[in-house]
């Protein structure tokens, strides 16, 4: 039935060229036994295609394979469901404009260095570890249960400008999977999306743990794995600084309270 | 050595590179051997160190004593050189003078 709409939908528009691009997708499908990952061509129409990678995707799932597995949520890059590596750059599907020259194939893989789930589905299990890890909340001394919202907490307009740039992260993990570092020590260095939270937790001048939160980063791995690489500022689909935030840390940590940090921690 | 520490020495040590490296060009003195020796190789074996964190340790501990006796077997080698020999700087300038 739709086969037959969308003939009818091109035959009436016959002027046009149908401009014919060719996508190659990484598959695979952990319900086989014993499958491996391959990689599998769809050829699409972009004049009946929306112009972002993610519509492609949409395009190729509703008209030629439902199988196809990817996340997605709100097609505007506001979400960071739909990050997968395009062409080779980690990117936001929603976000990544269709190369329109059609002679090139447009290869799509899952993050890489992560574990698949299915097709384009990483698992992001250790990623959400390590951020939950670094507490990624406002800490207060001295207050208890029962002191929450009796008063604000106020901020000066020059500290709440200190978190711009960093508060935007919608945590997609396209530049921790683009790091080296991250790829072979994924186990014990927290990579530059977690790393970019814990120092936006780390300056906010709300925070009573500043200390605390350093000193959790006083091991090779944490934070010293990093070596400046500058993947992640690169690769960044939101044009955050990741790479900034991790070389203010390793400033930060050259010069605190290491007694402080330490009884608490 | 906290981390933290150890990152302020390595980058003190960098720095200190970049004024006794010309200095070794023109002054030649057992003084000037030394600080290079020892500048130079803790450079280069934290720097190997590093990659060796990197990469290897977690997939073989025991490299870390090999890596730590060549090390202290290197740095003794150069520090006989330069009581017992010409020195580092001096030995440096013969090879170009070839």
């Amino acid at each position: 039935m739709r086969a037959a709409q969308t003939a009818a939908a091109s035959a009436s528009q016959t002027q046009t060229q149908p401009r014919m691009k060719k996508f190659q997708i990484y598959r695979f499908d952990p319900d086989s036994p014993g499958a491996k990952p391959s990689m599998q061509t769809y050829e699409i129409d972009l004049n009946h295609c929306g112009p972002m990678v993610l519509d492609a995707l949409i395009k190729i799932k509703t008209d030629d394979d439902p199988t196809l597995t990817f996340r997605r949520s709100c097609r505007e890059g506001i979400c960071g469901s739909c990050s997968m590596n395009i062409n080779g750059t980690n990117t936001l599907a929603c976000i990544n404009k269709i190369d329109s020259n059609t002679s090139k194939v447009t290869k799509i893989y899952p993050l890489p260095h992560m574990y698949v789930v299915k097709d384009l589905v990483p698992d992001m299990s250790n990623f959400y570890a390590q951020y939950r890890s670094i507490e990624p909340f406002l800490k207060k001394k001295d207050t208890g249960e029962s002191d929450i919202g009796k008063t604000q907490y106020l901020q000066s307009t020059s500290d709440r400008a200190k978190l711009d740039g960093l508060y935007e992260c919608i945590l997609c993990a396209c530049c921790s999977t683009a790091c080296p570092s991250y790829w072979w020590n994924s186990d014990k260095y927290l990579g530059p999306a977690v790393l970019m939270q814990a120092y936006r937790w780390m300056i906010d001048s709300r925070d009573d743990f500043t200390d605390e939160r350093l000193s959790k980063m006083e091991d090779k791995f944490s934070v010293y794995r990093c070596h400046t690489i500058m993947n992640c500022t690169k690769t960044c689909p939101k044009g955050l600084n990741p790479g900034r935030a991790i070389g203010e840390i390793k400033k930060m940590m050259l010069d605190y309270n290491k007694e402080a940090g330490a009884k608490q921690a | 050595m906290s981390a933290s520490t150890h990152w302020k020495v390595e980058r003190v040590l960098m720095l200190s590179m970049v004024p006794v490296l010309p200095a070794a060009l023109f002054i030649q003195s057992p003084v000037i051997d030394h600080l290079m020796t020892s500048v130079v190789f803790l450079h280069g074996f934290w720097g190997m160190e590093g990659v060796l964190t990197d990469y290897l340790y977690k997939f073989a501990p025991w490299l870390k004593q090999l890596w730590y006796t060549i090390s202290i077997i290197a740095f003794a080698g150069l520090v006989n050189f330069n009581y017992n020999d010409v020195g580092i700087c001096k030995a440096v300038s013969m090879l170009w003078s070839l």
